[in-house]
């Protein structure tokens, strides 16, 4: 997954506005709401920053 | 809810003499010019206003629970505060999966100074181990809040989202109500007073007395 695609999480689904911790984790915007998820291993990939 | 502003006007306007004796209680007196209908009303609510931030301001104040409503959740890492009255009552984290799984409130590093607990933070979130015993940290500057749920994540939660609490207040002249406990009425009428003694530069004398008698009549509100 990278930055701008849709994610669910438990405050809602929300866009990916930033990618952490070497990939793994996405700093996602819901609403006016930002939510930290864990991307499974599966969906990571680089920032590309 | 506190005592009605329609009482406490009655209160007032016996007290600075502006009724006639065989009115009813509280009735302005067509004869006197100095003061207005609905005058005393806005003076407490100024007055009220004025004690609401001294409640605020004062986080061992019981009382401050009265106007503890204002939230903000999703707050990301360095993002501003929102305006409120007085410190922040706590920052809580909202933690899915993993050792810290639930709410609990964030606590500040253990650095002592500003520095070394945004520099503990820094490590924390990036968190290069993926430790669990990371706990739920934030730092708060001025109105900027810093916190390491990224880290949290790395260290087996699923999803960390953060949030606020602290007091707002809203003044409102069309209020019947005032908004501070029962307990600080006579301080608010004492205050309302004060300031009405004082208008035109009239009774000065009076007014300090009244103003005195606000800031005594405040019960203990330390802890």
């Amino acid at each position: 997954m990278k930055r701008g695609d849709k994610v669910q999480t438990p405050e809602g689904k929300g866009k990916i506005v930033e990618i952490q911790g070497g990939g793994k984790v996405a700093v996602v915007k819901v609403k006016d709401k930002t939510v930290y998820v864990r991307l499974p291993e599966e969906k990571r990939e680089d920032d590309g920053r | 809810m506190g005592a009605t502003i329609s009482t406490c006007v009655e209160i007032a306007v016996e007290m600075v003499n502006a009724s006639d004796s065989a009115a009813a209680l509280g009735a302005l007196s067509a004869n006197q010019e100095f003061y207005k209908s609905g005058e005393f009303a806005r003076l407490l609510v100024l007055a009220d206003a004025k004690r609401a931030k001294a409640i605020c301001m004062d986080k061992n104040n019981r009382a401050r629970k009265t106007f503890l409503v204002g939230s903000q959740s999703g707050i990301a890492s360095g993002a501003q505060l929102n305006a409120m009255v007085g410190e922040v009552e706590s920052i809580q984290f909202t933690v899915t999966g993993g050792r810290w799984a639930g709410t609990q409130a964030g606590t500040p590093p253990i650095g002592q100074t500003l520095a070394a607990q945004l520099e503990e933070l820094r490590i924390e979130t990036r968190n290069v181990t993926a430790n669990p015993e990371i706990a739920p940290h934030y730092v708060q500057d001025g109105g900027t809040v810093f916190h390491n749920a990224a880290g949290v994540v790395l260290g087996g939660a699923s999803a960390v989202s953060v949030s606020a609490t602290f007091c707002t207040f809203t003044i409102n002249f069309s209020a019947t109500s005032l908004q501070c406990p029962d307990e600080y009425t006579r301080s608010i009428v004492a205050d309302a007073l004060a300031m009405g003694f004082a208008k035109d530069g009239m009774k000065t004398a009076a007014a300090a007395y009244f103003s005195r008698l606000a800031e005594e009549q405040l019960p203990a509100e330390a802890a």
